[in-house]
């Protein structure tokens, strides 16, 4: 039987009728079709289905669509305005943190997380963050380089 | 990974809550953060034929302080709980606790109900609540009780917990003052990976000259549920807290576990980890006594 869901992805709403047991996940990319949002383990401990419910990054397979119902979420898509990058992707792209990109979207939406409640975070804080992010590419170092500098592009 | 197939139920009040709970008992299971419960259902550990989906009720998401703790609602989330502001001063050892849950996503999403009434043998919010002697109030539509959360687990995902009740509150008493607590966690992972042992310290000074009235211990991931190191605790209280104490409080806490060899650690591992956080652990507060 299917519920009916009410849900705000990245500023559209959209009113669906659901399964109970379609993940968040599930719903983004196959009733509303934005794919960057990935799946990578499927519970909950690689981050790469990371998006924010209410401003918040929160692992969108381990989020049964329902619960999500009345809330606002933002995906990849949202986080450009216009086909404009944001300064934290254009931080990716300059400073070498995407290599497969399979991570990045997840990435990027906890980066952008931590910078909209942390606007000069210090490496440590960065690292903390993104613990719930696995990159099997790049070691890290790039990405984390690309926060500091989006940090201080989107200061200026 | 499909999740098998389930009637969802979403219900407005806790009354209506419990009133599920009765009607499907053991068919239910209750979802509030989900970080555990979707995790056994994608892997087809659990398969209910009901959830009782508690995101509607508001009124199980707070954290008060009052005169006799601090009261926390079920649904309330690991982040709300870090940002929550006397978590530190007060309760320093479940803030170190808490931090160490999952990731920044989980996290927002996993609360502590859950993580006690999952019941993992490892949950690392269970030894620092119970050496602060936390109790909790459990609900069904006929009855009510408030019990020790040292009566709480039974078993790996096991609690006392019938199928018709419902935990609605976490009571956690003040502790006294002054005390020196830590809580240390060993995993393979640094973050997102359970304990393969978690152990807590709480000591209250007797005066100033170093010496230990009471001693709590608690360890996580060494025994079928969380436990008290009562051997352990026994040798510190009374004594002035130095070195030569250290390896015999580790010794004792091996006497408390009973460490199984898993896919996280073998037994011999786990038991020496416990005698480094251990006495670890107990460096730290040394060094912070001053």
């Amino acid at each position: 039987m299917k519920h009916f869901l009410q849900i705000k992805v990245n500023g559209d709403p959209y009113e669906l009728f659901v399964k109970p047991n379609w993940t968040l996940l599930d719903i983004l990319r196959d009733e509303i079709g934005l794919k960057g949002t990935k799946n990578g383990c499927g519970h909950g401990e690689c981050g790469a289905c990371t998006v924010l419910m209410d401003g918040k990054p929160v692992n969108s397979c381990l989020t049964l669509a329902l619960q999500a119902h009345g809330r606002k979420i933002t995906t990849i898509e949202g986080i450009s305005k216009g086909g404009i990058l944001d300064p934290l992707q254009h931080a990716f792209i300059q400073e070498g943190a995407i290599q497969c990109g399979f991570c990045t979207p997840g990435m990027v939406m906890t980066a952008y997380a931590l910078l909209k409640g942390n606007p000069h975070p210090t490496e440590e804080e960065i690292k903390e963050a993104i613990s719930g992010n696995l990159c099997r590419c790049t070691g890290y170092t790039n990405i984390i380089s690309a926060i500091i500098t989006g940090s201080k592009k989107r200061l200026t | 990974m499909r999740i098998r197939a389930f009637d969802y139920k979403r219900p407005s009040s806790l009354n209506e809550a419990l009133s599920l709970l009765s009607d499907y008992g053991e068919k239910a299971k209750i979802f509030a953060g989900g970080t555990d419960l979707l995790v056994l259902m994608k892997k087809k550990l659990v398969q209910p034929h009901v959830v009782v989906d508690l995101s509607a009720l508001a009124e199980l998401r707070f954290i008060e302080e009052r005169k006799d703790g601090l009261h926390i609602g079920p649904m309330a989330t690991l982040s709300d709980l870090l940002v929550f502001p006397n978590l530190e001063k007060e309760y320093g050892i479940l803030k170190q606790a808490i931090s160490e849950i999952g990731s920044w996503q989980v996290r927002n999403r996993a609360t502590l109900g859950g993580n006690l009434c999952n019941a993992s043998p490892a949950a690392d919010s269970a030894p620092p609540l119970l050496v602060l002697e936390a109790n909790l109030r459990l609900k069904s539509s006929i009855s009510e009780r408030v019990v020790e959360i040292s009566s709480f687990f039974r078993g790996p995902r096991t609690t006392l917990l019938s199928p018709d009740e419902m935990l609605v509150e976490i009571i956690v008493p003040h502790p006294p003052s002054p005390n020196y607590g830590k809580y240390l966690k060993f995993s393979r992972r640094r973050k997102v990976d359970l304990a393969v042992v978690g152990v807590v310290l709480l000591l209250f000074p007797q005066g100033v000259d170093g010496s230990i009235k009471e001693a709590r211990i608690a360890l996580g991931g060494v025994a079928p549920t969380p436990i008290h190191a009562q051997k352990a605790e026994r040798i510190l209280s009374g004594k002035v807290l130095e070195r030569s104490l250290f390896p015999y409080v580790a010794q004792a806490c091996l006497e408390d576990s009973a460490c199984i060899s898993d896919l996280r650690a073998s037994k011999e591992y786990r038991e020496e980890i416990i005698q480094v956080l251990i006495q670890r652990g107990l460096s730290q507060i040394l060094a912070s006594m001053g």
